[in-house]
């Protein structure tokens, strides 16, 4: 599926070009964490918790430490008790277990040895004496009175509550006409990344460190260990080699990577630690799940008035992204429809389990997918296409959703449109045969987080550009991280479409805290426009430089000459300054070859003009995402705001087998407003593989636990992902709005995608059968049973009811708002 | 996730393996392909002092036509080349179904039929079909072999009447009668890389008028090993294949199973699914005549 | 006590010695070979990270003792350009956009390899079914399969100009 380009008047961007990164990879010869190797390297392993509460009462080591071979074994008495994790208001992690663990996979202990059978023969010689605590694995068992307590400092075990109110949904929902409440609930769900973390840690002998981590974030990271290892900053070298896949789970620190940095310390060698799959599981940091309650109220035409969200996150152990994320869950759904009233009320409370964090569409894919369902049974109720009911109620371009978020260019129409032209809707909706459907779903997503962890005016981007003396090579150094989603190759793009050079001219070094200045890393989708943006202005910056020098050489102004083809365009209008800068250029060194007789200056030549007159030609430029559009009160929804926004529409077509429950996705038609496709290639590829990725996580993706917290399926071949056969056909249409708040008006593409899909699919087996899966994942048997259910019924459509427990974490949580409420308004 | 120490060696015979393991008092484990031993060893389930690799014996690989009715299938053989093979799929098309729809191609190009069957799990592909055609197992110990009929090698869950001291070499199969045709259906999650939460195998003799002579219907993963479904085939000998028939078929078929419930799916859903299965590959076989 | 194996990889001849215990992707990455192109994801045979060709047949490496692959013909990624020239196979997978992370795709070229040594004109369904044990988390496998098709016509035309 190769999807058609509009005119633009660009050389470079808008292109399809080979990525950089790519040709390492088609040889093997790319390099990843696990493939880095020193002679005299250890290899560590660590001792994860095989119980899911406990109180570790001593740790005997002393067996360990005695096989040969084994260099160092470590607990938290030698780690300290320093917490950290990612959201600074929530630090609650610490490098290796401090007193308790809280999760089957904790980390206890760590041992770095000569080779990798040693050291995991050395974890077995461990003794660990635990008091096992009562556990608890269901958010409803955590809150209920006499729980027992996961971490001190949160005796509710309630990591976070938000009351997010915009407008009045009283009012609204008393004038009308059409009023809804649904419920829905999905599963934890893993990254399941093809590369495992992995971290080679290596000390100089200052002792300096040098970690390199398979991580989306450098920087981060970088400052986590500083804190976790007590040492300054620059002392710590964090470098992401090349990266297998992040999607979230690797977008911030992990104990090995402090473990690491420890075992490295502590014997002075190099020390590389791989996890292996279970442990990438009990790691986690992926998809909370989730109980929502959806009360929704429509006029008579059907323009949605207001809706209050109840909402409960089931974070696991540790708080990780999981603030966040609470905050995602409600102010996502505030776009991309104008939707006047909205009530959220969210929880996250802890669990003895891995602790969720963020995954791919953080915080807007679940909600995403209730309201969806339930945007399709209000289209129902009122006898409405939901095509058309979406496209009634969608927010355009330089709108304000009601907590303050500025849409820029927002395609929500064109979406909904594009997707159902392609697809043939109205050819196929409500005239296809019984078993046989088509749904819609749409997303909206950030295009960076407006707001960071630091609470200051801190750039979120800084982007240098260094050209070589002899002006052959530009090299971007930027802090930003590439994961395989292509960032390398966008700066690469934009600085050789504002150079007029070709992508091969210039060289990308990136995620290296050492060589590059700071950039925030790979997550909420911020790299395209904010690295981009930065980029963008290093690269002007550079040829300002280029074409003042060249003005006041020439004695000409500045707007007669461009840069473009690898040329100076305007300096063939002067022959005679040509040949003089030619004359010297050739005799300054026999080794200039080809130095070309006639026609303008080469970005070459000029540069080596530069650089003799002044040295290196340096560019730097930053971005922060500065003034958002201004709102009096934002009550918490700074997490949500973005310099932009995409927006996606998907529409699934599928068969159910109506003996088996089996659902068969037959085609998905995707259009995606990216604002411009800077890389045309690496835009269809991840529109392709995020939508896959959400329907993977419909269909087949859930973490199963046991009732002592054990993960019960904890390979992939039990977790089970898509693979090439479970895949439908494709039909991806890029919408390109032009952003005017993204650098050559683009914006984000790798979340996006994956959040329409869900509801899509929820839509079509609605439309297929009557049967409505509110319960992640969509599987046959749920398929058939409420099918069953609705033949016994004797109703046209039957929606899935969540589970007992989950309906009295809901009256809890209702319980606890209204209480809340109640003590706000005094 | 790495291995456990053990002593490796492969056997040059079949008689040196056999001695080998009887030595070790089954503290030593053979490997052929190795896909299910290596994962059994990398998650402890199994911890062997040695393994014997019987990869090197030709003699138990390859397929051949015995006599006019008899086919011998060697352990050996792959899931790959159980399903490339011709003559597999023209005589056994559920065998060479199953076997087809094993794992992946990598695990396919390794994974032995010989290690299929000995793994004994009651989601297994090809012990369905060879229950269905009435396949013979030979397992050769120190002293003699003996034949030991499919339909009674497991007995349960991860075990069989294999004893330590002996390997399973051949898989002998009557070659069926002319109008035989047989299909094996799995259900699972993935379009592939599934271990079946239900298997239906059922194979049908008939006559020139489309009445079924001879029905062998095999359910699996809905009971501690495979278990025939004899009601259902005695209500459809003697009777013209139809679809009302096929649905009667479906729904008796469950009468023989005894799923359970775990993660994968409920009992009562695998009942649904053996009832759909059992109709479906019954339609499926009318469809081909 | 180690094993001495010979075997032929990538079509030059090696002595190893190996653990007993030592899988075949061990030995290939180890410090006797340094063939890192092949990866580890899942170490149960799940995935297909770790796919190289034995004896001209797709295996997962994780679930082969390296001492079973004595006397047996291994072909990795590494093996896939001859002489610096890139394969058609490598040359459609970086044009068409069908690596993203790159960690797949080791294993997926060489999929990609043995099942168009064996189906040099595959339909799309047959080159699906040759990737069904290689799992990629980036692609949605569109371009890896575009990538293939692409590399079997590039290879029926050349031996058609042959």
């Amino acid at each position: 599926m190769a999807t058609q380009a509009t005119p633009h008047p660009y050389a470079v961007i808008g292109k399809r070009h080979i990525r950089k990164d790519v040709p390492e990879k088609a040889t093997g010869s790319a390099k990843y964490t696990a493939d880095i190797a020193f002679p005299d390297m250890l290899e560590g392993a660590v001792l994860c918790s095989p119980v899911a509460h406990a109180r570790i009462l001593n740790i005997d080591t002393s067996q360990a430490k005695q096989l040969p071979g084994v260099k160092a074994v470590i607990t938290a008495n030698d780690t300290g008790d320093i917490l950290w994790g990612h959201s600074p208001a929530r630090y609650d992690e610490t490098t290796l277990a401090v007193n308790k663990v809280r999760h089957v996979g904790d980390q206890i202990a760590a041992v770095a040895a000569i080779d990798e059978q040693t050291a995991k023969e050395a974890l077995e010689l461990i003794k660990v004496d635990y008091e096992e605590l009562p556990a608890v694995f269901d958010p409803i068992d955590a809150l209920a009175k006499g729980a027992p307590v996961i971490h001190d400092r949160y005796p509710d075990n309630i990591t976070i509550q938000v009351h997010n109110h915009f407008g009045d949904v009283d009012k609204a929902f008393a004038k009308a006409h059409h009023i809804r409440t649904d419920r829905f609930v999905n599963s934890k769900t893993d990254g399941a990344m093809m590369e495992p973390q992995a971290c080679v840690a290596k000390p100089d002998l200052s002792g300096r460190l040098t970690l390199w981590t398979s991580t989306q974030v450098s920087h981060y990271v970088q400052r986590t260990l500083a804190i976790a290892l007590k040492m300054p900053v620059d002392h710590i070298r964090v470098i992401a080699p090349n990266v297998g896949g992040g999607f979230g789970p690797k977008a911030s620190t992990h104990p090995y990577e402090p473990i690491t940095c420890f075992l490295a310390k502590m014997t002075r060698r190099p020390v590389r630690l791989v996890l292996d799959r279970e442990q990438v599981f009990w790691h986690n940091r992926a998809r909370h799940k989730y109980v929502h309650e959806m009360k929704t109220g429509v006029d008579r035409e059907g323009y949605l008035l207001a809706l209050d969200h109840l909402s409960v996150l089931d974070g696991g152990a540790y708080s990780s992204f999981g603030v966040i994320t609470t905050y995602y869950n409600g102010s996502l759904l505030t776009g991309p429809y104008r939707l006047p009233n909205m009530k959220y009320d969210g929880f996250r409370v802890y669990t003895n389990k891995p602790a969720s964090g963020s995954l791919r569409g953080h915080g807007g894919i679940t909600n995403r997918a209730c309201f969806e369902a339930q945007l399709d049974m209000i289209a129902q109720d009122l006898n409405m296409d939901p095509v058309e009911l979406r496209l009634k109620n969608k927010m355009g371009s330089n709108d304000v959703t009601c907590c303050g978020y500025y849409t820029g260019n927002l395609s929500v129409g064109e979406c909904l449109e594009a997707a159902r032209d392609k697809s043939k809707w109205a050819e196929k909706k409500g005239k296809l045969p019984l078993g046989k459907g088509i749904g819609v779903g749409t997303g909206f997503f950030v295009s960076g987080a407006g707001a960071c962890v630091y609470r200051s005016e801190v750039p979120h981007s800084t982007v240098m550009l260094h050209v070589a003396d002899d002006g052959s090579q530009v090299t971007a150094y930027s802090g930003s991280n590439e994961l395989g989603q292509g960032s390398d190759t966008v700066i690469a793009m934009i600085a050789a479409e504002v150079l007029g050079l070709t992508v091969d001219d210039i060289q990308v070094v990136s995620g290296d805290t050492g060589r590059c200045p700071v950039d925030l890393g790979a997550y909420s989708s911020r790299q395209t426009l904010m690295t981009g943006h930065a980029t963008k202005k290093a690269a002007e910056a550079v040829r300002t430089q280029i074409l003042e020098a060249i003005a006041d050489l020439f004695q000409m102004p500045v707007d007669a000459f461009t840069l473009r083809d690898g040329k100076v365009l305007g300096t063939e209008r002067n022959p005679e300054k040509l040949k003089l800068i030619r004359d010297k250029y050739r005799r300054e060194h026999r080794a200039f070859a080809d130095v070309p007789k006639e026609g303008p200056l080469t970005f070459q030549e000029v540069n080596r003009y530069l650089y003799n007159q002044s040295g290196q030609v340096i560019g730097k430029g930053t971005y922060s995402p500065g003034e958002i559009q201004e709102f009096k009160d934002w009550k918490g929804s700074a997490v949500g705001s973005s310099p932009a926004y995409s927006t996606q529409t998907c529409i699934a077509e599928v068969t159910v087998d109506l003996d088996t429950g089996k659902l068969t996705v037959d085609k998905v038609t995707l259009a995606h407003d990216c604002g411009f496709a800077l890389n045309r290639t690496a835009v269809e590829g991840q529109m392709e593989g995020s939508m896959c990725h959400g329907l993977s996580e419909t269909l087949f993706e859930q973490m199963l636990f046991d009732d002592k917290g054990h993960l019960i399926n904890r390979t992939l071949g039990d977790y089970k992902i898509a693979t090439a056969l479970d895949v439908p056909e494709l039909d991806a249409i890029i919408i390109e709005a032009n952003e005017p708040a993204g650098p050559f008006g683009a914006k984000e593409v790798g979340e996006g995608c994956i959040i329409p899909i869900l509801p899509a699919i929820i839509n079509a087996i609605n439309d297929a059968c009557g049967a409505v899966i509110m319960d992640l994942p969509v599987t046959s048997e749920k398929i058939l049973m409420a099918l069953k259910a609705k033949e016994d019924a004797k109703t046209d459509r039957f929606i899935t009811e969540i589970p007992p427990n989950a309906l009295k974490l809901l009256d809890i949580a209702r319980e606890i708002s209204q209480k809340w409420e109640q003590n706000f308004k005094k | 996730m790495i291995l456990p120490r053990f002593e490796y060696t492969a056997a040059s015979t079949p008689e040196e393996a056999i001695s080998v393991i009887a030595t070790h008092e089954g503290k030593a484990e053979i490997m052929a392909g190795g896909t299910d031993i290596m994962v059994n060893m990398k998650r402890r389930v199994v911890h062997p002092d040695l393994v014997v690799s019987i990869h090197k014996l030709d003699q138990l690989r390859g397929f051949d036509q015995r006599s006019k009715d008899q086919f011998r299938i060697g352990v050996l053989n792959t899931m790959h080349d159980i399903a490339a093979s011709g003559k597999v799929t023209n005589h056994f098309p559920a065998l060479g179904t199953a076997a087809g729809g094993m794992g992946s191609p990598q695990i396919r190009n390794r994974a032995t039929i010989g290690g299929n069957l000995v793994s004994s799990r009651p989601a297994a592909d090809t012990i369905g079909p060879l229950i269905g055609y009435g396949a013979q197992v030979r397992l050769q110990g120190l002293k003699d072999d003996r034949l030991v009929p499919m339909e009674n090698f497991c007995t349960g869950p991860g075990e069989c009447v294999l004893f330590d001291n002996e390997i399973m070499t051949d898989i002998l199969l009557d070659l069926p009668r002319p109008n035989t045709h047989g299909v094996y259906l799995k259900f699972g999650t993935r379009e592939t890389m599934e271990i079946s939460i239900v298997s239906v195998t059922t194979i049908l003799t008939l006559d020139d008028n489309g009445v079924c002579q001879e029905a062998r219907i095999v359910l699996g993963a809905v009971a501690p090993t495979f278990v025939r479904a004899p009601e259902t085939e005695r209500l459809l000998q003697g009777k013209r294949l139809s679809e009302e028939l096929a649905s009667q078929a479906g729904e008796l078929a469950q009468q023989s199973c005894n799923p359970i419930t775990d993660t994968r799916a409920s009992a009562e859903y695998r009942r649904m699914l053996v009832s759909a299965l059992t109709r479906k590959s019954i339609l499926q076989i009318i469809s081909l005549k | 006590m180690k094993i001495v194996i010979n075997l032929k990889i990538n079509g030059t001849d090696h002595e190893l010695l190996v653990k007993p215990n030592e899988t075949l992707v061990q030995a290939l990455r180890g410090a006797q070979l340094n063939l890192t192109g092949t990866k580890q994801a899942c170490e149960l045979g799940d995935c297909g990270a770790c796919t190289v060709l034995m004896n001209g047949r797709a295996v997962n490496s994780c679930l082969v003792l390296a001492a079973q692959a004595d006397g047996a013909e291994i072909e990795t990624v590494e093996g896939l350009a001859v002489e610096g020239q890139l394969s058609p196979i490598q040359d459609a997978f970086m044009e068409g956009g069908a690596i993203q992370c790159g960690f797949c795709s080791p294993g997926m070229m060489m999929s990609a390899k043995a099942l168009l040594d064996e189906t040099p004109s595959p339909t799309r369904d047959q080159i699906r079914h040759g990737i069904a044990g290689n799992l990629c988390r980036c692609t949605g496998y569109y371009k890896i399969v575009n990538a293939i098709e692409t590399a079997a016509h590039h290879c029926s035309s050349k031996e058609g100009k042959n």
